[in-house]
């Protein structure tokens, strides 16, 4: 008797009209995939982050396991693994690094708009008041990034200290759209 | 020859991406291991894996996923997120790494050549910027995908390594011989 095999999957090896990624067919097929998507970009971003923070500031496997007090098999199934470890554990991680992680979340589907608790939005707030405001090492013209004028930027992280806007500090809205957008910088733009 | 449409696994979305496209290779006649190992991998039936589970391996999706995320990364960032997700192997060949799957790339600027990235021995202006690995180079815009294999020793298989180079001459000739056509204008990766 012989034996009848499955005719091998076909596989279209054109680019679908509207020129969708695999991955991008793969997340609009379901919403289980999306989610498993998500999930494995979130994993990588853990990851990445933690691998950042260490060269940053050369904090080695070695320095990470004597800070963690855990053994090196642990930390590298951490550090080189696929970032699916418990949230807790990457607090931990991060802590060990100088750092509290923080969620933030980003819209993908409309109607939608980022997120974050207020601890975190002000965790971004003090430090973008503080690179702005604290102690001078040196300046540039900031022209390129919109704005006219000059700013001045601290010299180590260190130096920081809590600051208050100054009186003629302005607050400029932002239009939802342009949130969105990465802007396309036109070198000399002043805003 | 004539102009190919490679499958495209992931494009720029945003203007600062650092990559324009993560492409499937494609060889001269046609056939395109990348897209086999992908589209095997994702529905779990990826048989070069000697722990398949069929007839649809849980293993192989979630890793399909998590390789993706990882790939993705790159096309965003333009380094890997760590030091142990990508590797080089050979002349400009590169290989991405999740658990026991391996996939070679390597990069080009989309007009039928390529420059052999090597590994960067000392940073001066080759790296991509904020990238904490000083070793991983400055890749032109196109990272194009090649052979698959599962991992079985402490080294890439050799005859996968050339089997990559192989598809790599058979790839960028589809470039060369339909000039234009891997001109990639914003939006039309």
């Amino acid at each position: 008797m012989t034996e009848t095999h499955p005719e091998p999957q076909s596989l279209n090896l054109a680019t679908p009209e509207g020129g969708l990624s695999l991955i991008e067919e793969y997340e609009l097929s379901s919403p289980d995939a999306a989610q498993g998507i998500a999930g494995a970009n979130l994993a990588v971003e853990v990851v990445a982050l933690l691998a950042r923070a260490m060269a940053q500031y050369e904090v080695s496997q070695k320095n990470l396991c004597d800070i963690l007090n855990l053994s090196p098999g642990a930390v590298n199934q951490v550090v080189n693994g696929d970032g699916n470890v418990r949230v807790a554990t990457i607090g931990k991680y991060f802590r060990a690094l100088g750092f509290q992680p923080r969620l933030v979340l980003e819209p993908v589907e409309a109607g939608r708009s980022a997120m974050a608790t207020r601890a975190t939005c002000q965790a971004i707030q003090n430090d973008f008041m503080a690179m702005i405001y604290a102690p001078v090492s040196w300046s540039e013209p900031w022209a390129p990034l919109g704005f006219s004028g000059t700013l001045e930027f601290r010299s180590e992280v260190d130096e920081l200290a809590p600051h208050e806007a100054p009186p003629d500090w302005i607050d400029v809205p932002v239009p939802f759209e342009n949130r969105t957008q990465n802007p396309v910088l036109v070198e000399g733009q002043t805003g | 020859m004539t102009k190919v449409d490679r499958r495209v696994i992931w494009r720029r979305r945003h203007a600062d991406d650092y990559h324009d496209a993560i492409e499937c290779a494609v060889r001269a006649d046609g056939s395109s291991p990348a897209v086999e190992f992908w589209v095997t991998l994702q529905h779990g039936n990826w048989r070069e894996d000697p722990r398949h589970k069929p007839p649809r391996d849980p293993d192989q999706i979630y890793d399909w996923e998590q390789l993706w995320a990882k790939i993705a990364y790159v096309g965003r960032e333009g380094c890997p997120p760590t030091g142990e997700s990508v590797n080089h192997l050979d002349d400009g060949i590169w290989e991405f790494k999740h658990a026991d799957r391996r996939l070679s790339f390597w990069d080009t600027p989309g007009d039928g050549t390529y420059v052999a990235k090597e590994k960067v021995d000392r940073r001066v202006s080759e790296g991509p910027e904020n990238c904490p690995f000083l070793w991983y180079p400055k890749m032109d815009r196109v990272l194009r995908l090649g052979c698959a294999w599962p991992k079985e020793g402490r080294l890439a298989p050799p005859e996968r390594i050339e089997e990559a180079k192989a598809i790599r001459e058979e790839d960028c000739a589809h470039d060369r011989d339909a000039p234009g056509t891997a001109e990639l204008e914003p939006g039309d990766a």
